[in-house]
């Protein structure tokens, strides 16, 4: 099987902190990164996926969550604003 | 601080250079930690690895590299003061520069809670659930759910499923879980004095200041905000302005004005606490931000007291009234302000 890179973003010009949870849904593993605007892994073709983007910031902080490399990606898309300084974000992601 | 200048002329060349593309972009959020208010326009590039911003906001005009630069939420902002008029700044004018450039890095990051532990996978079925039926969340169809973020999908849900209660009652949680955020903000700026040295005769000298500060945040979102900080500042203080002409002579004489003496080396080392904490009187809402300081060097004592109740058009609490107070003259102070809008944050 090919590997794929996913790419997952937070585009911002604000302050704001931002985890990524990633976890594979065959087999429950998954791996978080903290702390970051971005991360990129390699991950088997065709491996389906969740993601929760957990955001944290002002209220009305703009930004955007963008995922690419992936063969298929549901999530939002459009620009978000923090709303009660956090947001979560739901990503099902088909390598 | 040379380097920095540098740096500085380059990032405004690469602007200069791409003014074509450049994307206007309206941001209305605060930026606290750089203590920046309501940038009413800025600048942007974008580009895979680089973000370059430049505004002109409380009589300076900067750059700030933040975001997709760093890979974790770090920005640099570099900035020159505006002219007193307040006209535009000619970036290329290197001159202006030199008079008082400054540069501030920012670097915050949250520590990881009981968020540490959510499976992404168990909390799918809620979106699922909404695709086969998005009228139980007032949607039309089901690409309405795909837009959403897990934060609306359960104040919108209105159906009573038992088996998506669990979901929604952790994705609450989720939400509410407390929030610490650690970091630190660090600022070197030059500054140029002229101060006479004998009779009418002055000296230019450049000096610089330096700040370094510490801080613990803890937030309940929306409810709370409580800010422990410590900062270290060395900075140099000018001596009283004076004008002088040449003593003697017949006719007009030429006089000058410069500071009476050579900047002061002054240090402070100032610990405060600060409480963020939003409320509602008769269902009006307002706001409370006290916050006391101690000075060590000084031995100053200081506290501050917004109470604020002035909404601006898109309701946020922007304004209201202030108490001060210190202890080397023991007196209150009242004064009525307009700032930046209020958030726990």
């Amino acid at each position: 099987m090919a590997k794929k890179t996913i790419k997952m973003k937070i585009e911002t010009q604000a302050e704001m902190v931002s985890h990524f949870i990633v976890q594979e849904v065959a087999t429950g593993k998954k791996f978080r990164e903290d702390n970051v605007r971005n991360i990129e892994f390699d991950v088997e073709e065709g491996t389906k996926m969740a993601s929760v983007v957990e955001v944290t910031g002002a209220n009305g902080s703009k930004y955007k969550l963008k995922i690419t490399g992936a063969t298929k990606a549901t999530y939002p898309t459009s620009e978000q604003q923090i709303d009660d300084n956090r947001d979560l974000i739901l990503a099902r992601i088909t390598a | 601080m040379k380097t920095i200048k540098i740096f500085l002329l380059a990032m405004l060349v690469y602007n200069t250079a791409y003014a074509l593309d450049l994307e206007t972009i309206a941001l209305s959020q605060t930026d606290q930690n750089l203590g920046e208010t309501e940038n009413s326009s800025i600048s942007s590039i974008s580009g895979n690895s680089l973000q370059l911003s430049a505004g002109a906001d409380k009589g300076t005009a900067s750059l700030k590299l933040g975001s997709s630069f760093f890979k974790n939420n770090m920005s640099l902002l570099l900035s020159v003061p505006l002219d007193k008029g307040g006209s535009d700044k000619d970036f290329n004018d290197s001159n202006e520069l030199v008079k008082n450039t400054s540069a501030k890095l920012n670097f915050q990051f949250s520590l990881a809670g009981k968020n540490r532990d959510i499976d992404p996978v168990k909390w799918v079925p809620l979106v699922e659930y909404c695709e086969s039926s998005p009228s139980e969340f007032g949607y039309e169809k089901l690409d309405d759910c795909n837009g959403k973020r897990l934060d609306d999908l359960i104040k919108d849900f209105k159906g009573n499923t038992r088996a998506l209660s669990d979901i929604t009652s952790q994705i609450d949680l989720a939400l509410k879980e407390p929030i610490h955020l650690v970091g630190f903000t660090s600022t070197l700026a030059q500054k140029n004095f002229e101060y006479f040295t004998a009779d009418t005769t002055t000296e230019k000298k450049t000096k610089y200041t330096g700040a370094g500060s510490l801080y613990y945040s803890y937030v309940k979102p929306s409810q709370l905000g409580i800010t422990i900080e410590y900062e270290y500042q060395s900075s140099h203080k000018a001596g009283d302005t004076e004008t002088r002409c040449p003593a003697g002579g017949s006719g007009f004489v030429t006089c000058k004005e410069a500071r009476n003496s050579a900047p002061q080396s002054t240090i402070k080392r100032v610990s405060s606490v600060e409480l963020r904490q939003p409320f509602n009187i008769l269902s009006y809402p307002v706001a409370i931000s006290p916050k006391v300081s101690y000075d060590n060097n000084d031995s100053l004592f200081e506290a501050k007291i917004p109470f604020l109740f002035f909404q601006d058009t898109k309701n946020n609490l922007t304004g209201g009234v202030r108490a001060d107070w210190a202890n080397d003259d023991h007196d209150w102070d009242f004064s009525v302000f307009v700032g930046s809008k209020f958030d726990v944050f």
